[in-house]
């Protein structure tokens, strides 16, 4: 046999193997829209934290922080911090808004702009926004999932054909397996991935350099400037640093799929436990950064997206085609499942909140299967295009994504603690925001005086939605009070 | 983060400002978890 075949065999036996317990543990439950998008509020502490902790481990952190810390150093250390920054806020936020969606019935995010603000448009406007902008997030893991495939056909396949062949297995593991699916094989990919990263950030570090610190003291004698943070840099400094952990630590809550995640707890009181430690699985990030700096060392020469290869290229160099294999296939699924879960998510919020909301279609169960399919294939096809024309690497396709979600914060917050926030000041403060992220993508804009840009739009945002909120006409009373009421109420109250 | 952005002094091998964010890592579950029981507390 050879390499290329056996390479490729052992990752495709792992996914094969998780479409398997995905389709087992999906014919478990009948799907209402409850059950399909919020899994029926049932989740107690455990399955939340395998939701919640599982969302964490994806093909970005698997190339992506290994290709930044091989590409740019220091900088990489914002993936480890965001986290715990958003856990912290998601501590005293989250709950409000669980009680908020328990009270009302709430599914999506869309729900939660359009009850709050008495607007099914307001609704559809966060759908359509959160929809677009998740493509970028689709085409990382695309990216991601092509770059291992060209790699394990140890360039037997070439670029082009792999992204298709990526585009294919998502679109059959999605299909397959739906959301309560891709919450067993979560616990596959899991484990697989964290073998994988561990793997990556402890035996490669030994085996090349006798420790995980060895490679540090490496790195320090070639490129001592690659350790810390960089107070001259025009893009990736100090304050590009400190905005960008503060934008993504409180966007971390606004992708489609996050608040079904929150809607999903069966307590106010699991998701508290859950983010007083999630914090903890942060550190297995740092692993990745030791990955990517042994790869600097042994793979050198790599830049622009290529970066997003060194840690597998170390790996397709140095270890037999089985390594490289179960590599891939861990990677592959770090891409696959967040993709169908975010895939399934994002158009569930379309559905609800543009087609079915704002235009009022009510179609059967399986009608509406079917525009939920062509939606993710939509989707997909998006991702695509994505992929042809803009060539970034992971970490900046990310990037493009939380500075897109990010824009609905002004929103969110003032929904809890602003009364007089008015639906047309909330909705024009997004359309500038998104204006300003869109703009920075197209002219390769990420900073703005070492300010991350998605935080200079979140900026001009929050002040669009005050003097429009304050001269559109004031909210009913009546809906603000109610939401605010079951927002702020005593865990113990009564429904 | 402008003081603690540094390479020396090295913590288990680490540079100061890596080691610095993987400690507040570990620390912060601490920290909330008290948080936690302080908030049940009033309950």
């Amino acid at each position: 046999l050879s390499a290329p075949i056996i390479a490729i065999g052992v990752a495709a036996s792992i996914i094969a193997f998780a479409i398997a317990v995905g389709l087992v543990g999906g014919r478990l439950k009948q799907s209402s829209p409850t059950e399909f998008l919020v899994a029926g509020r049932s989740l107690g502490a455990l399955l939340l934290w395998l939701l919640l902790a599982g969302e964490i481990y994806t093909t970005f952190t698997f190339l992506g922080a290994a290709g930044w810390a091989y590409g740019k150093g220091a900088p990489v250390y914002y993936i480890l911090c965001y986290g715990p920054v958003a856990y912290i806020i998601g501590y005293f936020v989250m709950p409000l808004a669980w009680k908020v969606g328990h009270r009302f019935g709430l599914l999506t995010i869309g729900d939660f702009f359009a009850t709050r603000y008495a607007s099914t448009a307001l609704g559809a406007i966060v759908a359509i926004v959160g929809f677009v902008f998740l493509i970028p997030y689709i085409t990382l893991q695309l990216s991601g999932l092509q770059t291992l495939l060209s790699i394990a056909g140890y360039g037997a396949i070439d670029a082009q054909l792999a992204v298709i062949i990526a585009v294919l297995v998502i679109a059959l593991f999605v299909f397959a397996t739906g959301l309560r699916g891709a919450a067993w094989t979560a616990i596959v990919k899991d484990a697989v991935v964290l073998a994988g990263v561990i793997f990556a950030g402890v035996f490669l570090p030994i085996h090349f350099f006798g420790s995980p610190a060895g490679v540090i003291e490496k790195v320090g004698a070639i490129k001592p400037q690659w350790l810390t943070l960089s107070t001259t840099d025009q893009t990736y400094n100090l304050t590009w640093f400190i905005s960008t952990v503060i934008l993504n630590g409180i966007a971390f809550f606004l992708f489609p799929q996050s608040l079904m995640s929150v809607y999903s707890a069966k307590s106010a009181d699991s998701l508290r436990r859950n983010y007083v430690w999630l914090p903890l699985y942060n550190v297995m990030l740092a692993l990745m950064v030791f990955a990517g700096l042994t790869a600097l060392i042994v793979v050198p020469g790599l830049s622009g997206t290529s970066v997003d290869q060194s840690f597998v290229s170390v790996v397709a160099k140095y270890y037999p085609p089985w390594v490289l294999g179960a590599i891939a296939g861990a990677g592959s699924l770090a891409a696959l499942v967040p993709v169908s879960v975010q895939l399934l998510g994002a158009s569930g919020l379309f559905v609800k909140n543009v087609v079915e909301d704002a235009f009022s279609w009510q179609g059967s169960e399986r009608q509406r299967t079917l525009v939920v399919r062509a939606l993710v294939l939509a989707l997909a096809a998006g991702a695509l295009v994505l992929w042809v024309f803009l060539k970034t690497t992971l970490v900046e396709l990310l990037l493009i994504a939380y500075n897109g979600m990010a824009q609905f914060v002004p929103g969110f917050a003032a929904a809890f603690w602003w009364r007089r926030a008015t639906a047309a000041g909330v909705g024009a403060g997004i359309a500038v925001g998104i204006a300003i992220c869109i703009y920075g993508v197209l002219a390769k804009v990420q900073a703005v005086f070492g300010v991350n840009i998605g935080l200079v739009a979140l900026a001009v945002n929050a002040i669009v939605m005050y003097v429009v909120s304050v001269v559109t006409k004031a909210p009913q009373p009546v809906v603000v009070d109610a939401f605010r009421s079951a927002a702020f109420a005593d865990d113990a109250t009564p429904n | 983060m402008p003081f603690v952005n540094r390479d020396e002094p090295h913590i288990i091998g680490l540079p100061f400002v890596f080691a610095w964010i993987i400690a507040w890592i570990i620390v912060t579950p601490a920290f909330m978890w008290v948080i936690h029981r302080v908030i049940e507390g009033r309950r």
